[in-house]
């Protein structure tokens, strides 16, 4: 029988987070950011398993515009990040969102080394050739000889070759995709989502603003059919507008031929095989470079060897059977370890740890008595308690509602009728502030607004921590010393809002100790 | 409550918890000026003294949303004719549980502390008094994890 799960019912719409996307109008990330929301529902992954992560740029701010999980993290330092994620929980689909100078230059390092440890994490690299948050100095992707602003006369540095060096440290999944193709881009990063092991994905993407054009002469889509070849699994490398070029062996290198000339076949063709476990054939791929050949773009590499995270699972499993579970005490002590005596005269060499003496059970028996103690407390336990039984015991009055809309008039004649010191304020059916006396005073009080057109929006203290009825008195307390306020609201499980006040939580508090007192002095006479 | 092992913290002296620097005027202030020095103190009541500095009265935002706010007093008009007369007053040396019960008792929110001269030294707030029980018990209160129940009303990041 079938039975429908939450991820089937996920649509791109369920990935698309309410935050404004702050990107220059036509930059090349809409569309990738476009690709990875259509990619996600078909993963069949439930929303809350996606991490994205990201380092510094105008790339890395992809994680906000994500509704899952996500890190703005350090500069360069994302792939370790995701690295940590991934091992701690080996369920989550983790996402890498990097850039050229993110990726290839801050943090070149952690990238090289978590490529090589295959952790299965997706890595997109987004390849504009520039920098482009800071305004536009050269990249390590940026051609030789170009003029940015860091590089007047030109840039002296040979660039770096992504592919190349992904495959390099032995990624078992490269592949490259073009921002101006969505289908291709979409394809692509699923593959990589698919992928056992770490994936890394070159796209080249545009920024309109200080490196337009980047790829222009591969990506442009009238010469986009002669200067890219897409690599597809199991057929040959041909391109060409018509057809009618591709790619075969001459000697040990690639060689571009027009099928028909020269004698040239389809045969002759290189049939491509992404999985050979040699990565000189990618290599090779990658080393393609404009105008003497054609780019590719697809998959590279892709095969499977067992990941990072698997193998340390596997590696703790089979230490814990062999030698049981250790601690830490012991590991720092060793099998020998020297005492210094009081005043630090003598040395006494100590051999091996005394089982019954074990340190780390004490420490934690000491910490549970520790707590233990910290629950008998009665103060402690009544700010344990559920801030719904003050408003069920002490206060019991449903919050005055009044709408960001009404005038302070109507807030004013409210607060009279009601005798109530403070309201909620409502925005169509969010609440989106708190009005208090004091709001209302300081500002008629202060000011000749008129009563009749100010509105509540204007005077009200916006957003604040909403909590539910079934939050501790502690967390009210908490939220109310964060605010500055003098009253909670809560969220009822009837869906209705009640408010509390500091008053009321410590009235509670208080009764809630006299109870426990008169207990204890009943128990003592009875002793 | 003298019985209670653990919360010495309720024998405390008042003097010890962080109290607000009063608002005071001289009898006879304008509401509006009475109102001026309650925001710029940042505190929600006014202590009101005659020539000889001893309290005559407080007014609390309670006081002017009830009896200002939409009557027709002006705002030139004397903070007498709205504060409460002769307000109860605590003593440096109260406990935190005399405070509570004090609290308890009575519908104020606000309490001048007094020195053995008669002089305030500071005001207590029931807020006041609920932050240093937060302060007292980080475990329960400050330090807690992120809940996810507590539910934010405005978007973050972007």
């Amino acid at each position: 029988m079938y039975t429908p799960t939450l991820s089937d019912a996920l649509t791109r719409k369920d990935f698309i987070s309410p935050a404004d996307v702050r990107w220059c109008p036509g930059c090349g990330d809409y569309a990738i950011l476009n690709s990875v929301h259509n990619v996600l529902p078909d993963l069949g992954i439930p929303k809350e398993k996606f991490v994205f992560i990201s380092g510094i740029g105008c790339s890395s701010r992809f994680p906000y515009y994500m509704n899952t999980y996500g890190f703005h993290t350090i500069h360069g330092r994302a792939p370790a990040i995701a690295t940590g994620v991934k091992v701690a929980n080996p369920e989550l689909s983790v996402w890498v969102i990097t850039g050229d100078g993110d990726g290839l230059s801050i943090g070149g390092n952690h990238l090289i080394h978590t490529l090589r440890r295959n952790v299965d994490i997706n890595i997109i690299l987004f390849n504009n050739r520039i920098y482009g948050l800071t305004k536009g100095q050269y990249s390590p992707t940026t051609p030789q000889g170009q003029v940015t602003k860091t590089s007047p006369y030109g840039t002296l540095e040979h660039e770096i070759n992504p592919i190349s060096m992904a495959i390099a440290s032995q990624a078992t999944f490269v592949a490259r995709t073009i921002d101006t193709s969505p289908k291709h881009m979409k394809e692509i990063f699923k593959q990589a989502a698919l992928h056992k092991g770490v994936s890394f994905v070159e796209v080249f993407q545009n920024c309109v603003i200080f490196n337009n054009n980047a790829w222009q002469e591969v990506t442009g889509r009238d010469v986009r059919d002669e200067h890219l070849i897409f690599l597809e699994q199991g057929k040959p490398l041909k391109f060409g507008a018509s057809a009618n070029k591709g790619l075969r062996y001459s000697g040990s290198s690639l060689e571009v031929v027009k099928i028909g000339e020269h004698g040239s076949t389809e045969e002759d063709l290189i049939v491509h095989d992404a999985t050979r476990e040699d990565s000189s054939y990618a290599y090779q791929l990658a080393q393609l470079s404009y105008p003497e050949h054609p780019i590719p773009v697809g998959v590279f590499r892709a095969v499977e060897h067992e990941s990072y995270e698997l193998l340390i699972e596997k590696q703790i499993d089979a230490a814990i059977s062999i030698d049981g579970r250790r601690n830490l005490q012991r590991l720092l002590k060793g099998d020998e370890y020297w005492e210094i005596s009081e005043g630090g005269k003598k040395l006494n060499m100590k051999i091996g740890v005394d089982s019954e003496f074990d340190e780390e059970i004490m420490i934690m028996e000491e910490q549970e008595k520790e707590l233990l103690k910290l629950i008998k407390d009665p103060l402690s336990a009544a700010l344990r308690m559920r801030i719904g039984d003050i408003y069920h015991e002490v206060g019991h009055k449903r919050a005055s509602i009044i709408s960001v809309n009404d005038s302070l008039a109507k807030a004013i004649s409210l607060f009279k009728s009601r005798k109530v010191d403070s309201m909620l304020v409502a925005y169509r059916d969010k609440i989106v502030g708190l009005l208090t006396e004091r709001d209302i005073v300081m500002n008629v009080v202060l000011s000749s607004m008129d009563r009749d057109t100010t509105k509540v929006s204007h005077v009200m203290r916006p957003s604040f921590d909403l909590i539910s009825e079934d939050n501790t008195v502690g967390d009210a307390i908490n939220v109310i010393a964060l605010s500055g306020g003098r009253h909670i609201p809560i969220k009822l499980r009837s869906g209705e809002y009640g408010i509390v006040n500091t008053r009321q939580i410590l009235w509670f508090i208080h009764k809630k100790l006299s109870e426990s007192n008169k207990q204890k002095q009943v128990t003592n006479v009875e002793e | 409550m003298g019985t209670s092992e653990s919360p010495s913290f309720w024998e405390q002296k008042i003097g010890l918890v962080s109290l607000q620097k009063p608002a005071i005027v001289k009898s006879g202030t304008s509401i509006k000026e009475a109102v001026q020095l309650m925001q710029k103190k940042k505190i929600g009541c006014i202590l009101v003294v005659d020539e000889n500095e001893n309290i005559i009265g407080i007014a609390t935002d309670g006081d002017l949303m009830h009896e200002f706010v939409g009557s027709t007093l002006s705002g030139d008009a004397a903070i007498d004719n709205i504060m409460s007369v002769n307000p109860k007053t605590a003593d440096k040396n109260a406990t935190v549980t005399e405070i509570v019960e004090m609290f308890y008792h009575n519908k104020f929110r606000h309490i001048p502390v007094i020195d053995e001269n008669n002089k305030v030294i500071g005001i207590l707030s029931v807020r006041g008094l609920m932050n240093y029980i937060a302060e007292h018990m980080p475990a329960e209160v400050l330090n807690l994890p992120p809940d996810s129940s507590i539910q934010s009303t405005d978007t973050a990041g972007g």
